[in-house]
């Protein structure tokens, strides 16, 4: 086992084979895992990555590394009002945060604008989990094989 | 904003992300799979056009289960 690989692989997507000096495969794996991110954030939004409310699907998509939490905590700042997250309001019970919305305050709406709902959201969360999930083979293979070949 | 904002016009064509979806998948897996890259996009394109027929036959299979067959039993 070769947990520094593991780390490197987990760091950013094709750590691993840097590592090892395997630039052309790391190259194509790392593009590969960036690809499936940017789509899913292309796709989904910031709100795609959501550590508080979507827990499950963030243990696949902190596979992908740092960039993952990265995301996460900038969509909790730019997703807030008054430094509380916009799905975490009660819009019942904050009557002034309604009138701000109808009277479409700038900061209200660019906070409603960031949620993602129905298929986008699903689809962008999908895409960067299952980045998360391929980077995780990257990580195994960096951690337990042997490399055969010279590329 | 692009990678900000969520992309709503594709709330009706999300079923086309299928595409984009198995080629990502396909890059990560020939990148890992391959002993060396001298067909490596000949075979991500491959990757890419059997996983998406297979998805999609997979899920006219189900649509014909649940509209046609299941209301007639």
């Amino acid at each position: 086992m070769k947990p520094d690989r593991m780390l490197f692989a987990w760091l950013w997507p094709g750590g691993g084979y840097f590592a090892e000096r395997r630039y052309a495969r790391g190259l194509r794996a790392m593009g590969g895992v960036l690809f499936l991110y940017l789509s899913g954030l292309l796709i989904g939004g910031l709100d795609a990555v959501d550590r508080k409310h979507d827990g499950i699907w963030f243990y696949a998509q902190a596979f992908n590394g740092p960039i993952a939490f990265a995301t996460d905590f900038t969509r909790s700042r730019l997703s807030s009002i008054n430094g509380r997250e916009i799905q975490d309001i009660s819009w019942e019970r904050t009557p002034s945060l309604g009138e701000r919305w109808l009277a479409e305050d700038p900061e209200v709406m660019d906070a409603v604008r960031r949620q993602g709902l129905s298929h986008v959201n699903e689809v962008g969360t999908l895409f960067i989990a299952l980045g998360g999930l391929m980077n995780l083979v990257l990580i195994l293979e960096a951690g337990f094989a042997t490399p055969k070949g010279a590329v | 904003m692009p990678f900000i904002d969520p992309w709503h016009a594709l709330q009706e064509i999300w079923w086309l992300t299928i595409i984009p979806f198995s080629f990502g998948v396909g890059m990560v897996y020939k990148a890992w799979r391959l002993p060396d890259f001298k067909r490596y996009w000949p075979e991500v394109g491959l990757f890419t056009v059997q996983v998406t027929v297979g998805i999609a036959g997979l899920g006219l299979a189900l649509g014909l289960i649940v509209d046609l067959i299941l209301p007639r039993a």
